[in-house]
């Protein structure tokens, strides 16, 4: 099993790295892949959240968590402007970081489907705002068979020129796929 | 060209459409899940579709093997990387898979490989 969990944390590590390529190649941010671990940071914090779990195969799903303050900030560095009174802010906001998050946890699933020779896809994401061990215990209690689900960590560092933002993500996959990996 | 887009989030559509339109392109349709994506593309006389694979009712997946591609030219765009999808895609007609994030000169791109 040891070996298998090493498998699937080279595989979160090549999906974080393709996804993190493709970022560099649109952004003047510069998206870094810091480490991958076997830990559920117990850090609270107000957060945005993307998540995506697969519809056609039901083992597995995966979060984003982008600190509030971070996100507002990736937003002003991608837009040029941050009016959180405006009503199309909310909009252009929740669609940037949402299509961050589809970047990023798909290119994580695509590697995983690839290893297990199949065709996994998930339904469309969604972003909620809240505290992040609020978001994590109730997307982890929407998972059936929740006890066979090993939750795997992994932090990607954004820079720009004048800041440092890290964004978290939450993979849970059930003991029966990383047996298949 | 003539062009149906298929995203869920107007935003993008209306970022992509206003790229088509630089480039010369008209767009005749828009659907934004998956029920109004097959009755756009079974009701329009279109050119190009433009594909997101993720949208809500059901996958760009499920679009194409309801409506096919009409004998027209189809781009898939999709944050996945599948070998199955990519496959699958390839059968029932795809003639570009774009993957996001991309550029203006990359959707040019795909466009010059399908027609």
């Amino acid at each position: 099993m040891k070996e298998k969990i090493e498998a699937l944390k080279s595989l979160v590590n090549a999906g974080l790295l393709k996804s993190t390529e493709r970022l560099n190649k649109v952004s003047s941010f510069r998206w870094k892949v810091l480490e991958v671990s076997f830990e559920l940071s117990r850090k609270g914090y107000e957060s945005v959240c993307v998540y995506l779990i697969s519809k056609n195969y039901d083992k597995l799903a995966f979060l984003l968590f982008i600190k509030k303050e971070d996100a507002n900030k990736i937003f002003k560095i991608f837009s040029g402007y941050y009016l959180s009174e405006s009503p199309e802010y909310k909009k252009s906001y929740e669609l940037l970081i949402s299509e961050i998050g589809n970047i990023m946890l798909n290119s994580v699933l695509s590697e995983i489907a690839n290893k297990l020779s199949k065709i996994i896809i998930p339904d469309v994401p969604r972003i909620i705002n809240g505290e992040k061990r609020f978001i994590l215990e109730n997307i982890s209690g929407m998972l059936e068979e929740n006890k066979s689900k090993v939750p795997l960590s992994s932090t990607v560092l954004v820079e720009s020129e004048n800041e440092k933002m890290s964004i978290e993500l939450y993979f849970f996959i059930e003991n029966g796929v990383i047996e298949k990996i | 060209m003539k062009f149906i887009i298929v995203d869920d989030n107007s935003s993008t559509r209306l970022t992509v459409k206003i790229a088509l339109e630089k480039m010369g392109h008209n767009v005749v349709g828009e659907a934004e899940n998956y029920d109004e994506a097959v009755k756009v593309i079974s009701e329009t006389d279109f050119d190009i579709l433009l594909l997101d694979l993720l949208i809500p009712g059901g996958s760009g997946v499920d679009v194409l093997r309801k409506v096919g591609t009409r004998n027209k030219k189809v781009i898939a765009i999709t944050a996945l990387e599948q070998d199955g999808i990519d496959k699958e895609l390839v059968r029932l007609g795809v003639c570009f898979i774009l993957r996001k994030p991309f550029s203006f000169d990359e959707l040019k791109k795909a466009i010059e490989e399908c027609v």
